[in-house]
């Protein structure tokens, strides 16, 4: 009994050196904001999860970079942040990587970017029975890759994308000049959908980029007749 | 009173301790003891050989060497589909064939450095220096093909209290990795013995994993991106280097006559059956060997057709697609799609359901149990229903019969939780001498081939097409070919895809067709919301003989460009913030 009272009173002993409580709070700053092409002034068009990413490191030598992703409207946020001055730029999108932007973030701070994107596609969507007939054209304001793919896909929600779709056209551009490419006005028809159901539809476009992304038409949403 | 005295003796005897740690502990063996003595030191390279990355049989995605489980690399890559209702929905994050593995490449350099030191003959040192210096290339050869360019650590790191700083190495470029690679097996081959027991490696197993090393780092330069500034990929103009060096390695294995392909059984499918099974083979170079009771595996108890699988249960896993089936060509030669309807569409009626895949390349069957082909004596009926005039039946469960007969057979498509998939199963590696009431998990024995000639004249054969060898590349295809009892090519039928297609099929379940999408930048292509596709066979009761219709099945798969290089663990960049992570992670 000695013995183990001896022992409980050291335990207590040690207990109470060694507690001392977390008592810093948490991250309480945000960081939101767009990645704007720099010729329509509009968020660029992508995909989610996949379309690009937000680095952002503390601003001093020894950081480790974190990326988080951004969204498919091209907005990005990041609610968990703390406090501080960080280097943010976007990465690994369709578009030429913009410079890097120093932040001092605290409360919610907002900061654009402005980027060129590779490719821009417009599309116009004309339902037809049991499908949908696009017609588009693909532009671009700065070269970069060979223009390798054009893509049309259709999905029963927005998330439609060049991997997430119902049905979808796929067309190998790589033989094709891209001067030719830029000229012509193209008609894709997706068929297979289900009449009466509502359906989301846009354009893909890929150039011979490292990171294989697409650029993409505005989502266009139909009913099919 | 006692315990208080100690309690109060333990700080003072903190301070006294130092030297009682510098005594050597008396059950761990210290390196002198080791390094001194020849049956010591070949325990050591045992484990070297242990940790090589071999994605054998115990190789399971998402849990690594060495475990237990049901997902292959061959349902990452459409060769097969899982079959319990193809329960993933994805196929992989970048962490699922994860292995960052940096406490092996220290046990190999601790090896060489003290192999260096110690007092052995020169002729032993450099035995055991050359196989050292193969297991290095190998392992880094299992880091490389995974995340592009890595650290590359030749000396052994000690921390000394302040030296975190110089411990902590930013990645290599993934060129300057294939390089060194490529050093290594250098020195390997001019220190290693012209022959050795299988298990053990040779001059010519360095020129094997030369081959297939130099060949990813060919591929990765013609088909890849650069990225990172080289920490992944390789600049193009690269590309016919690599290629000469894969094919120069394999031209050397070729050209020294050690090894022969398997051909001891006059019946092609037979004979291709035994190549995996007999272990008395000149075709094999290196292989990891199993024997039960010490070290199973369990690809027999995974994979027996249901009808015959073990009272233990499991069986059928690994489900191949039809896209797979159909990739075998025909023995004339012809394209290998399987003929389902006659010429207005009409489902053709088979009274023998095996004459559907009659004359097709005998690999086929002695790779995969089409539907109704033979196991241990019985066929293995793989039925989806049964037709009775208007009528078409169908079941969730093996034991419903209709008019006498089971509905979807024994291994049959559409049976309670564990279903079969696409109608095949795998017949690769399985061993029909193993009576199904004695097989369990860790149960099976058969040897898995790491290397064999049989790879090395596909290495040949894709270099030299790289090259624009074309000759070159028929001669080594037509040498497979005519062992597999298949029409041969002309040069001028040599493409990429006649190349790859024979690849695929000579070694399908031989774990090299992941990373051959890999290499090749073809797997988001391949699989972009794409589902794969089953052969279902159904009994016509009218006609007493059985037509096949085709369904797709499983989850869409999505490949997305980022998998071509895996994530590297945050953990691992929070001890090392030198390291970059990964494009798109």
């Amino acid at each position: 009994m000695k013995i183990v009272s001896i022992y409980s009173l050291l335990f207590v002993f040690f207990l109470s050196a060694c507690s001392k409580i977390d008592n810093y709070s948490g991250p309480n700053a945000a960081i939101k904001g767009s990645v704007i092409d720099n010729l329509t002034n509009k968020p660029i068009q992508t995909e989610a999860p996949n379309g690009f990413f937000i680095r952002i490191e503390e601003n001093h030598s020894n950081a480790t970079p974190r990326n988080f992703s951004g969204k498919a409207d091209g907005t990005f946020q990041n609610t968990a942040v703390f406090a501080g001055s960080y280097k943010v730029l976007p990465i690994n999108g369709a578009f030429f990587t913009p410079d890097t932007a120093i932040v001092n973030v605290s409360g919610v701070t907002t900061v654009d970017f402005t980027v060129t994107p590779f490719l821009r596609v417009d599309a116009t969507a004309t339902t037809v029975s049991g499908g949908v007939v696009l017609k588009y054209k693909i532009s671009r304001s700065a070269a970069s890759g060979k223009i390798m793919e054009r893509k049309a896909v259709a999905f029963q929600s927005d998330k439609v994308s060049s991997t997430v779709f119902n049905a979808q056209v796929t067309t190998n551009l790589s033989a094709i000049p891209d001067e030719d490419i830029l000229d012509t006005e193209f008609t894709d028809t997706i068929t297979g959908l289900e009449s009466g159901k509502t359906y989301y539809v846009r354009v893909a476009a890929k150039t011979n980029n490292s990171n294989n992304k697409y650029n993409y038409s505005e989502i266009i949403q139909i009913t099919v007749p | 009173m006692p315990v208080l005295v100690l309690t109060l003796a333990l700080p003072l005897s903190f301070t006294s301790c130092k030297k009682v740690l510098d005594v050597q502990p008396e059950n761990i063996l210290q390196d002198e003891t080791v390094f001194s003595d020849e049956s010591a030191v070949n325990i050591y390279l045992a484990t070297l050989y242990y940790d090589l990355p071999i994605e054998d049989f115990t190789y399971i995605v998402q849990n690594g060497f060495d475990k237990s489980g049901t997902c292959f690399l061959e349902q990452l890559d459409g060769e097969a589909i899982l079959n319990i209702a193809d329960d993933k929905n994805s196929i992989g994050d970048g962490t699922w064939v994860s292995w960052w593995n940096y406490t092996v490449v220290r046990n190999v350099n601790h090896f060489m450095d003290q192999i260096e030191k110690s007092s052995f003959s020169e002729q032993q040192k450099n035995e055991w220096m050359g196989e050292a210096k193969y297991i290095r290339a190998h392992y880094y050869f299992g880091m490389v093909k995974r995340y592009g360019g890595i650290p590359i650590v030749k000396e052994v790191q000690n921390y000394t209290g302040d030296n975190l700083e110089e411990l902590q190495i930013p990645r290599n470029t993934e060129k300057e990795v294939y390089d060194f690679i490529a050093s290594d097996l250098d020195e390997a081959i001019s220190l290693l013995p012209e022959t050795s027991i299988k298990e053990k490696v040779n001059k010519y197993t360095a020129y094997a994993l030369k081959s297939r090393a130099m060949l990813f780092a060919g591929s990765i330069a013609r088909y890849g991106n650069v990225n990172l500034n080289g920490v992944v990929g390789i600049p193009a103009a690269d590309a016919d280097h690599y290629f000469q060096l894969s094919y120069d390695a394999a031209k050397a294995i070729i050209d020294s006559h050690k090894y022969s392909l398997y051909n001891k059984e006059a019946d092609k499918e037979l004979n291709f059956t035994n190549l995996f099974l007999d272990p008395d083979n000149p075709e094999l170079i290196f292989v990891k060997s199993y024997h039960f009771p010490e070290k199973g595996h369990s690809w027999d108890y995974r994979n027996l057709p249901f009808g015959q699988r073990s009272p233990e249960g499991s069986g059928g896993r690994i489900n191949p697609t039809l896209e797979l089936v159909e990739t075998y060509d025909y023995k004339d030669g012809s394209q290998g799609k399987l003929k389902l309807t006659d010429g207005s569409g009409n489902p053709i009626k088979y009274a023998n359901p095996l004459d559907l895949f009659r004359d097709k390349d005998p690999r086929l069957g002695a790779s995969i149990i089409v539907p109704f082909a033979d196991w241990r004596g019985t066929a293995v009926d793989v039925r989806a229903g049964i037709i009775d005039g208007a009528n078409t039946v169908t079941s969730g469960s093996f034991d419903d019969e209709y008019k006498g007969m089971k509905v979807i057979g024994s291994s049959g498509i559409g049976g309670s939780n564990e279903v079969s998939q696409t109608g095949f199963y795998v017949r690769k590696y399985m061993n029909p001498s193993y009576d199904p009431a004695t097989i369990d998990t860790w149960t099976s024995s058969t040897q898995y081939i790491e290397f064999r000639l049989g790879e090395i004249l596909l290495n040949y054969a894709e270099a030299a097409f790289e090259l624009g060898e074309n000759p070159d590349a028929a001669w080594a295809l037509n040498q497979l070919r005519s062992r597999a009892g298949v029409a041969s090519l002309s040069d001028g039928d040599i493409t990429a895809g006649k190349v790859r297609n024979e690849r695929t099929v000579e070694m399908a379940f031989e774990r090299q067709h992941y990373w051959d999408i890999r290499r090749w930048r073809i797997a988001d292509g391949l699989m972009n919301n794409t589902q794969f596709t089953a052969l279902m066979p159904y009994y016509d009761m009218q006609a007493n003989a059985y037509i096949f219709k085709i369904a797709k099945v499983g989850y869409a798969r999505t490949f997305l460009p980022q998998l071509y290089y895996e994530r590297i663990d945050p953990a691992e960049i929070a001890k090392d913030s030198k390291l970059i992570q990964n494009p798109n992670y």
